[in-house]
Formats: structure tokens, C-alpha cells, sequence
């Protein structure tokens, strides 16, 4: 690997109005790597991917593409050159083939006079598709695929625009995996090993166990710059963590040394619960206890959750809840029977986003703030002042409409909401994470170890692996709407990632 | 490593442009009360005598059912709905009215606001139960409503003989004050603590704003619908007797061509037609902006049978110009 890279920044630095978004950034791409780059949500990540796919030009500084100096005029110059990248927002066209979508702008020969030469056309496709796998056919329309083969098309797309020029191409994949799910994941990392081969690729993500998967080496980024690089075999979690966020935190990302026994008192159980996606539930989850219930989307946890919370019906089975029956109808019968719900659609399901911090904050449960039947404005704004306090909720002010927070921050409002019942029981968690910074991601989890030293019941839906081993007392798998298998999970005895992954399959 | 702030970039980059600026202000209902402003110095402009007490007080007078009406609708309209059948409600109940009167006296005068809040219930229940989006439910109670009044006052209008001194006094006046407007202002004042004092209104604007989330919060999101229809027609009601009080007579269609200026006066007042945002006090002077439209029409001379075309222009002018484009926002 001691030959030139294919391409290099050099004191790399961008501005936009009132913010630097890149500053002297050096770092090289070499040749069959597949190299990470890893940061929080206006890291520059972003606006470095796009000054290497030739979307935007440096301030000052130098992009080197094979050894010289290079300057792109736009995304298709950069294809010209070898330079290709799957963006974040899909973007294929659905009223077009697949084959049509994968040489868009690059037709070239498949184009005589005006007219598509179409078995010339989908012979070219159907090599690119060949090469990235999963069965796809160059003649079929877009509009039938499914997101993750979408997805799939758009590395051909990348590809075959890579390969306009006569070097092995460079692609770019941002935040590739935001979207897809467990399974659609492995065929992802398995196209980008296969690409490794043939072409140089740069993998930009916000979540460390994907890079720390498929990476052979990783830039973390913070604040426009570098601040480390590192190869996965070297790093833990815990350190990568750190760099991201630029302090040294001792308590470690998921913060497991805060993890407490659970007690034996049962707080929430389920019986045979049954309902349209899942049938014969039984678990329970005791005082102080966090379960992680895993599976993949068509699992029936999410539902189950939702039964939970009164949000979905139950056929037959019973919910108790600290030794009492209960059969939440609704969302309302189960806030009052103390139960707390974070839905992972945090902007549908979670959050009045026109209204303030203050009104969301105090939405379920108006009467910790109330004086009687009245509202009483001091109470509220102390209450809120605390809660902002407490969870660290960076905001202008309590009367700032929600929408203006970053999604962390309104998260920790969606949680807050639900901690300011006092009588707060159980608290169900539907991918609480999804989408979060790992600063806001840590504090979340902070959070869940808390709250279950006060003794709460916590049902997590975590959103990956790694999130629902780590944070629970137990782990449970479902597949197809039943439970398939429980392993308990402690400081220092985690169940192993296969063995999980196997039962959720 | 050039690290000049804690702060991520895109906190630094964060939009306070004017526009955002104007649309709090806007949001913080400043808006109807220029507007009010405006059309009073232009009417007084135009004929001086519009400031002299008379002419106030029976503006006043005036907007009182108008006024009713369009505190019912905004609180429809502040859970993302809408309700077209409150003005025909008013109407059928001033029939009611005017035959009850006579043998029933100031009894009949609870019963109809009674009856017409669970005209009202029913709409909401039918609405929730059926899911069928409110306007259609309301349009479609509009007509049976329309048929009824015509029905029960033989398409005649009705004099109020016996009984009319149970209402009447209604449009007495104190100390030169019209007692009609001054029980008007007291319903909104009641409403508007209401809304300000218990969770209940940020509840409604809550599912105007994201009826999901509110029911995810646990609201009771299906009875505070229906309770907002029970209020809207049940001020339809009231102002079936006020309406009754100062004509002394109903005829099946007397409320009818209020429906447009109600629903102007919501918008007018800044209520936003999409839900959430909006409010009772800031509906009472888009009530009166209307009512004073109407007035300076008159005083300019502009033919009534115009009228109803301006209402229709200010409503698709002020949805235009505020609505939300974003797709999805909108409940129903």
C-alpha cells in the first residue's frame, strides 16, 4: 500500500457564511480500501464528500486525484474522472428502468440518433447490476423495487458513472444505511467488501458499529476537522466514542458501569398476548429492569410495544401491571395507568413540532404543573427550567417551538414529557436512538440506566444490535410474532452478537 | 486543529432571517389587530360620523351572532377541522326558537341552545366514528339542517308574539353599553380562560398541530373533537336566540349567509385553517374586522349581492397566503 493514493486532500478548508465547515483537513484515500469517515451531524462529513464528488470547490487547500492536482466542475466532470457517489436522498427516477436509471447521463453508445438501443443498453446495465448482486434486472421498472434494492441500483448507477474513466473507480457512499434494515445491511456490507475489490470506497456513517465493521481504515471528524484516525482492529467503541465527541467520557458510551441489578418484584407482565402481528407474548420485566426486545421489522415487536401502550389491539392474552389487570383501550388509559411510550417516529408520533419545549414538555401530564384544575404558569416554567436542566436540553428558551432543536434535543423533550409523572411505571422505547448524534445518543442512554435505578420497567425496541445487548438486563428475540429466545445480559456477561442475530432470523 | 467553537456548525448557522420573524409575529396574532386599526381610521376617514356612539354601539350589535359563530368555528378550526353546517344549525334553531317561545317561555330558550350543542355532539361522534372528513359530515349536515328549517317554518318567516320579553332585553342597553355585545364579550372572555388556563387548549391545538403525537401524549383526542363540535354548535344556538332577540321574528334561511363571514372572521383573525395555531380573542376581532368591512361597504355605497364575493376573495386570499404547502400537514 505504498503507492501514491488515489486521492488525497491536502490543508483542505471550506466556509460558508458564518461557518467553517471544513478546516485544514488532510486526509488520502488509497487504492481497494474502503475508508470511514465518521462524526456527528455537522461534523463536515457532508460538505467533505461533497468537495471530493466535485459538488463543491475548496476555499483553499488542494484535492489531488492519482498524484495531481485535480479540479472538478461538477458531479459529472468527477464521473469523467473516476469519481462517483451514491447520495443520502435516493435518487433514481421511478417512471424509468432500472437499466435506464443505472447509465442516466451516460448512455454513451446505447444511444444512436436520439433512440435508445435497448439490448445494447441493458446489456451494459445488467453488468453493472451483475456486479453489485441481488438479482436485479436491468429491464425491470424502478418503481417495483424495494428501498434497499434501490439502493443496490444506486452503486451500479455509481459505478458504471465511475467508470466513465479509465481508472478504477472512487465511490462515495453517504450515510448508505440510515434507511435499510438488518438484512438489507449484510447484502449492503457484502456489495461493499465485493466493490473493495475493484474500485476505492469512502463510507461515510454516524453510527460506529457500521464502521467499525466494514472499514479498513476511519477518519473521525469533529468541528470541520480530523481529529483521528485509526483502524477498527485497534479501537473500541468507547474510544471512538471520545473522539467523535471530543471528551474523554469515563463512564464509556453506553454507560454500563451504571447499569444496576434489576430488582425481583415483577412490575410489568404479559401473558399470551396475542394480537394481529404477534401471538402468545409472555414476558416479564421487573422493577428496575431494562428488556431489550430484538427482531427484525416484520418481528411484531413494534406491536407488541404498541399493545402495551394501547396503540394497537390485543386478541386475547393480559397485561399487569405491578399485580393489577389492566387492558389499556387507548394511549390515554395507559398514560393514566402510568405507562410512558417513545415512539420511533419521533416528528409523526413524538413531538408536537409547532409547539414549544414548555407545551410538549408538560403535554401528558398537565397536572404536575397544575394548581387544582388550573395550569399555574410559575409551577410549569420552574418544572421545565429543571427538566432542560437536568437532561441538558441545549435550547434558546422554553418558548422556542420545537422544530427549531436539533433531533436529540427534541428527543430529550418526547422523553421529558414522560418523566414528569412522578408515578411513571413503565416506560416503552421504540428506537429511542434512531437517528441521534452519539453525544445525544450517549445521554439518552444515560438516561435509561436512570431511570431504571428509580425503578421503572423499561421495554427497549433498540435500534441496533449492539444498542439492545448492551443496554438490557435481558434480551429478547422475536421472529415472525413469537419469541424465540431470552438471554440475560449483565455488566462484563453480554450474549454474544451471533448468537442474538441467530435467533431474530 | 482549528476548533473555534463548541458549538456544531449548524447551531451557528441557525435561520433568524425576517422571514421567520414575521411569521411569529404573525403567529402571536399581531396581524388582525393592525388590520382592525386600519379599517377603523379608513371608515372614520371616509364619514366622520362613524365615531360618534351610535354608530360604534350598532356596529357593536351587529357582529354579535357573526361574532358566535366565529368563536365556534375557530375552535373547530384550531383541531385541523372545519364546520360549514354551524350558520344553517343557527338558522333551524331560531325556528325552534320562535315556535317554542310562545308556550314555553325562557324555557325554550335553554332547550334550543341544548338541543343545537347535541346537533353538534352528533356531528362530532358521526365524524369520529366514521373517519369521513369534517367538511363532508358538515355539508352534509348543512342541507338536512336547511331542509328541516324550511320544513318546520313553512319557508315562512315567523313573528315572535308571545314570550318575546324572555329575550328581549337582550338588546336593551346599559349605561349606553349594548347588553348583547357585553354577554358576547363575557362568553369569549369565559372561553378564552378556558383555553388559556386549562390544559384543554393546548390540547386542541395540540391535535390541530399533530392529532398523532397529541394521541401518543395520551389525549383523549376523540372526545376533545367531539366536545369542540358540541361547543361550536352550541354557540350556534346562542346566537340563534340573540339573532331571534334583536329581529323579533326567524325565518328559515336568517343565519344562512352567515356561514362565509364566520369562517372569513376565523381566518381574518389568524387562525391558521390547517389547525394549531389561533385562538378565541384574537377570532373576536377578526369579528369585528368583518363586521366593520360590512359597515364601511355599506357607507362606500357597494351594492350588498356583492358582499358575499369579497368574503369568498378574503378567504382563499388569507388561506393562500398563509397556508403551510409542506404536503401531510393537514388532518382532515
Amino acid at each position: 500500500m505504498s503507492d501514491t493514493p488515489v486521492m488525497e486532500l491536502r490543508g483542505a478548508t471550506k466556509s460558508f457564511p458564518g461557518v467553517r465547515a471544513l478546516s485544514d483537513v488532510h486526509l488520502e484515500v488509497r487504492r481497494h480500501e474502503v475508508l470511514g469517515l465518521i462524526g456527528e451531524n455537522g461534523a463536515g462529513k457532508s460538505t467533505l464528500l461533497k468537495v471530493l464528488c466535485g459538488l463543491q470547490r475548496l476555499d483553499s487547500g488542494s484535492l489531488l486525484l492519482r498524484g495531481s492536482e485535480a479540479a472538478f466542475q461538477g458531479v459529472a466532470d468527477a464521473n469523467r474522472k473516476g469519481v462517483a457517489m451514491v447520495f443520502q436522498e435516493q435518487s433514481l427516477l421511478e417512471n424509468i428502468t432500472v437499466a435506464e436509471n443505472v447509465l442516466l447521463g451516460n448512455e454513451g453508445p446505447s444511444v444512436r440518433f436520439g433512440l435508445y438501443r435497448w439490448s445494447d443498453l441493458n446489456r451494459r446495465a445488467q453488468r453493472y447490476l451483475d456486479l453489485v448482486g441481488g438479482s436485479l434486472r436491468a429491464a425491470a421498472p424502478t418503481s417495483r423495487l424495494s428501498f434497499a434494492k434501490r439502493q443496490m441500483v444506486e452503486v451500479a448507477k455509481a459505478l458504471a458513472s465511475g467508470e466513465r474513466g479509465h481508472h478504477e473507480p472512487v465511490i462515495l457512499l453517504d450515510e448508505p444505511t440510515s434507511v435499510l434494515e438488518h438484512s438489507e445491511l449484510e447484502t449492503l456490507f457484502s456489495i461493499v467488501r465485493e466493490l473493495r475489490e475493484r474500485a476505492s470506497v469512502v463510507f461515510v456513517s454516524h453510527r460506529m458499529e457500521e464502521v467499525l465493521a466494514i472499514c479498513d481504515r476511519v477518519y473521525v471528524m469533529r468541528d470541520g476537522g480530523v481529529v483521528g484516525e485509526c483502524r477498527p482492529a485497534d479501537v473500541t467503541t468507547d474510544q471512538l466514542f471520545s473522539m467523535m465527541v471530543g471528551q474523554d467520557l469515563s463512564a464509556g458510551y453506553y454507560h454500563e458501569s451504571d447499569q444496576r441489578p434489576a430488582q425481583s418484584r415483577p412490575r410489568l407482565e404479559l401473558t399470551n398476548l396475542t394480537g394481529e402481528t404477534f401471538r402468545d407474548v409472555s414476558l416479564t420485566i421487573a422493577h428496575g429492569e431494562v428488556v431489550s426486545l430484538m427482531g427484525v421489522q416484520e418481528s411484531g415487536r413494534e406491536d407488541v410495544a404498541r399493545a402495551v401502550f394501547g396503540a394497537v389491539p390485543v386478541t386475547s392474552g393480559t397485561i399487569t401491571l405491578d399485580g393489577r389487570r389492566i387492558r389499556p383501550r387507548s394511549p390515554a388509559h395507559a398514560v393514566r395507568a402510568g405507562i410512558g411510550y417513545v415512539p420511533s417516529e419521533r416528528k409523526v408520533d413524538g413531538a408536537v413540532l409547532g409547539m414549544d419545549v414548555r407545551e410538549n414538555l408538560t403535554l401528558a401530564h398537565p397536572g404536575q404543573v397544575s394548581r387544582g384544575p388550573l395550569l399555574d404558569p410559575a409551577r410549569e416554567r420552574r418544572t421545565v427550567q429543571e427538566w432542560i436542566g437536568d437532561l441538558r436540553v441545549r435550547t434558546p428558551s422554553q418558548r422556542t417551538p420545537l422544530r427549531d432543536l436539533s433531533g436529540g434535543n427534541q428527543q430529550k423533550v418526547v422523553l421529558a414529557k414522560w418523566l414528569l409523572d412522578p408515578e411513571l411505571r413503565v416506560l416503552v422505547l421504540d428506537t429511542p436512538t434512531r437517528g441521534l448524534d452519539v453525544g445525544a445518543k450517549a445521554d439518552v442512554y444515560a438516561l435509561i440506566r436512570r431511570l431504571a435505578a428509580r425503578g421503572l420497567a423499561v421495554l427497549l425496541l433498540a435500534d441496533t444490535l449492539d444498542e439492545g445487548i448492551a443496554m438490557s438486563h435481558r434480551v429478547l428475540t422475536m421472529k415472525d410474532g413469537r419469541v424465540t429466545d431470552e438471554f440475560t445480559s449483565g455488566v462484563g456477561s453480554r450474549p454474544r452478537r451471533t448468537d442474538v442475530l441467530e435467533r431474530m432470523v | 486543529m482549528a476548533t473555534t467553537s463548541q458549538a456544531p456548525p449548524e447551531a451557528r448557522t441557525s435561520d433568524t432571517s425576517g422571514g421567520s420573524r414575521l411569521r411569529r409575529l404573525h403567529e402571536a396574532g399581531a396581524a388582525p389587530f393592525f388590520v382592525l386599526a386600519v379599517l377603523v381610521i379608513a371608515v372614520g376617514a371616509y364619514d366622520s360620523s362613524f365615531f360618534q356612539a351610535a354608530s360604534l354601539i350598532s356596529l357593536l350589535e351587529q357582529a354579535v351572532p357573526l361574532t358566535l359563530l366565529a368563536i365556534g368555528e375557530a375552535l373547530v378550526v384550531l383541531t385541523g377541522r372545519i364546520d360549514l353546517s354551524n350558520a344553517g344549525l343557527a338558522s333551524l334553531a331560531g325556528v325552534a326558537l320562535a315556535h317554542g317561545l310562545g308556550s314555553l317561555g325562557p324555557a325554550a330558550v335553554a332547550l334550543v341552545v341544548v338541543g343545537a350543542a347535541a346537533c353538534g355532539t352528533l356531528i362530532g361522534v358521526i365524524h369520529i366514528t366514521t373517519q369521513v372528513p369534517s367538511f363532508i359530515i358538515t355539508l352534509g349536515f348543512l342541507g338536512i339542517f336547511a331542509g328541516l328549517s324550511l320544513t318546520t317554518s313553512r319557508a315562512d318567516s315567523i313573528l315572535v308574539t308571545g314570550g318575546y320579553d324572555s329575550i328581549e332585553w337582550i338588546f336593551y342597553r346599559i349605561f349606553g353599553l349594548p347588553i348583547s355585545y357585553l354577554l358576547v364579550l363575557l362568553v369569549a372572555l369565559a372561553l378564552m380562560a378556558w383555553m388559556k388556563a386549562l390544559p384543554i387548549g393546548r390540547r386542541i391545538r395540540a391535535i390541530g398541530l399533530n392529532e398523532r403525537a397529541a394521541a401518543h401524549s395520551g389525549i383523549r383526542t376523540r372526545a376533545i373533537v367531539i366536545a369542540v363540535f358540541t361547543a361550536s354548535a352550541g354557540l350556534a344556538g346562542l346566537a340563534a336566540v340573540f339573532q331571534v332577540a334583536r329581529l323579533q321574528s326567524a325565518g328559515a334561511t336568517t343565519s344562512d349567509t352567515l356561514l362565509l363571514p364566520a369562517i372569513a372572521a376565523v381566518i381574518v383573525g389568524g387562525t391558521a385553517i390547517s389547525g394549531g395555531i389561533g385562538g378565541v380573542g384574537r377570532t373576536l376581532c377578526g369579528a369585528l374586522v368583518i363586521a366593520l368591512l360590512r359597515v364601511g361597504l355599506d357607507l362606500v355605497g357597494v351594492n350588498a349581492a356583492f358582499q358575499p364575493i369579497l368574503y369568498g376573495g378574503i378567504v382563499i386570499l388569507a388561506i393562500a397566503a398563509t397556508a403551510n404547502r409542506r404536503r401531510g400537514a393537514a388532518v382532515a
